[in-house]
């Protein structure tokens, strides 16, 4: 029982990686006109203010509509890890084991695919922003898959 | 088996870096002067593979990789000319390949959510199958023909993990497999109700999801195996259960042989081949740690891989019953032989 707090915990602070809460002030006005185009307002808004330099990629975003879209995807992309993670911890409270394995499986591979988007356009460079999060969201899905593997016996 | 049938270990298809899913192998590999094999994969794509038969580690070579997808490949199917290949992936689409020139020809959407699981009837019928829990029939055209859900309670009530034909059948006849542990058969409408689905019966017994389901070349039965680490062999005259077998782990993969009684059971332990008239292993096929050992790296700690992290996931046979296609989760596809 211990264990499956602490991995309630550890995907809670996973999910809490997509969900960052702003730091430093951004360019709000262009954040705000940006993520009026995406499908998921309010997890563009709180990742791009919270880091400037994104807000930067936005200036070069709007005379690129192809990286623009990439982008937009992306966002997309980590919003299907959170809803992925969110229905493990869920699968987890229900003590289905099998199916969180599947669900963070599947979390860990959206942002493989986000950085695969980029790959299809030469013309493209992967932001370095995106790196670690898509480092630190696959070595917290390692490990919690392993938790759940270990659950499952 | 004859006591001169043994397996012999023939060497690896290296170029997926990681889990290979499913392995197709066309109809008649013998008529072609270029042997291909199709596999899938979970790093998001197909490779086209032709098969050179040198004996020093590499039996065949990378033809060409198929991308397009955005998430997991998690199966494959072949037309009967070899000419194209459907695929089904966690992004939720199916795709029609041209292998020709490696093009994406035709994309299906409609699912929900990811597709599992897909197959083709006499090119021209491709059903699928979903972790929306629905099972889809689809045209050629990428037109969505018909969808089984629960609403009418003939549905599965959850993903629907694995779909096959069972060859020519008169009507046509689909068998899937389910996470809520059940395996259906379904006859399809092709004439009147194009891609309808028809429930004929449930096959229940399995403790646990299931995730695979196999078809004997001559139709008569239907093998199912899952989570409860029990294989269920099903008689499709009368829809009973005949026999199970206990292979006491996970299973991930079952192939009937195409030419022999044997069936293949790919579990988290090995790949076993039974002889089905006999009712004996004849083979464990093993990953020996030794040869494929390797290291990764996890948040800057170095874990060494154990054997309980290689296993078989796909298998499949060459058209002449002599050659094991087996995919594993290391992303290698391993071979094997049977050597009269």
């Amino acid at each position: 029982m211990a264990s499956k707090i602490f991995y309630l915990s550890l995907l809670l602070l996973a999910i809490s990686l997509f969900q960052p809460h702003a730091f430093v002030k951004g360019d709000d006005s262009l954040i705000e006109k940006t993520c009026k185009n995406t499908k998921y307002y309010n997890l563009c808004f709180s990742s791009l203010k919270s880091n400037p330099s994104s807000a930067n990629l936005l200036g070069t975003a709007n005379k690129d509509s192809t990286f623009k879209r990439v982008l937009k995807e992306c966002v997309e992309k980590y919003k299907y890890a959170s809803d992925a993670l969110q229905a493990s911890a869920h699968d987890l409270a229900n003590e289905a084991c099998d199916y969180a394995s599947m669900h963070i499986t599947a979390a860990s591979d959206y942002p493989n695919v986000c950085h695969n988007l980029f790959k299809l356009y030469p013309g493209l460079v992967y932001p370095t922003e995106l790196a670690p999060r898509e480092d630190g969201l696959k070595c917290l899905c390692d490990v919690a898959l392993r938790i759940v593997e270990n659950l499952n016996w | 088996m004859t006591e001169a049938e043994v397996f012999v270990f023939r060497g690896t298809l290296r170029g997926h870096t990681d889990t290979v899913t499913a392995i197709a192998t066309p109809e008649n590999n013998n008529n072609n002067s270029d042997k291909i094999i199709v596999s899938s994969s979970r790093d998001n794509s197909l490779i086209v593979w032709r098969l050179t038969k040198e004996y020093s580690n590499s039996y065949g070579v990378l033809h060409r990789r198929l991308t397009g997808h955005s998430h997991f490949v998690s199966d494959v199917a072949l037309s009967s000319d070899a000419d194209f290949a459907v695929s089904a992936s966690w992004d939720g689409e199916l795709r029609l390949w041209d292998l020709s020139t490696g093009a994406t020809k035709l994309r299906f959407i409609g699912h929900a959510k990811d597709v599992l699981s897909v197959a083709l009837l006499n090119d021209s019928v491709i059903i699928s199958g979903s972790r929306d829990h629905t099972i889809k029939a689809w045209n050629t055209c990428g037109t969505c023909m018909s969808t089984v859900d629960n609403g009418s309670g003939d549905g599965h009530t959850d993903w629907v993990s694995c779909v096959r034909f069972i060859p020519d059948a008169a009507p046509p006849r689909l068998v899937s497999a389910s996470w809520d542990g059940s395996v259906r058969v379904w006859d399809v409408d092709v004439d009147v109700d194009k891609g309808a689905l028809r429930k004929r019966f449930t096959l229940s017994g399995h403790e646990g999801y299931v995730n695979v389901v196999a078809v004997s070349p001559d139709a008569s039965l239907v093998a199912s195996g899952g989570k409860d680490g029990v294989v269920l062999l099903w008689d499709m005259a009368g829809g009973v259960k005949i026999y199970e077998f206990e292979v006491g782990s996970v299973v991930h993969g079952l192939w009937f042989s195409p030419n022999r009684y044997w069936m293949c059971i790919a579990t988290d332990e090995s790949v076993r081949v039974w002889d089905l008239e006999s009712n004996s292993i004849i083979k464990d096929l093993n990953v020996n740690g030794n040869n494929d050992h390797y290291n990764y790296v996890n948040g800057g700690t170095e874990i060494t891989a154990n054997n309980k992290d290689i296993y078989c996931t796909s298998m499949n046979w060459d058209a002449d019953g002599n050659t094991l296609f087996c995919g594993y989760t290391d992303g290698l596809i391993r071979i094997w032989e049977v050597i009269s």
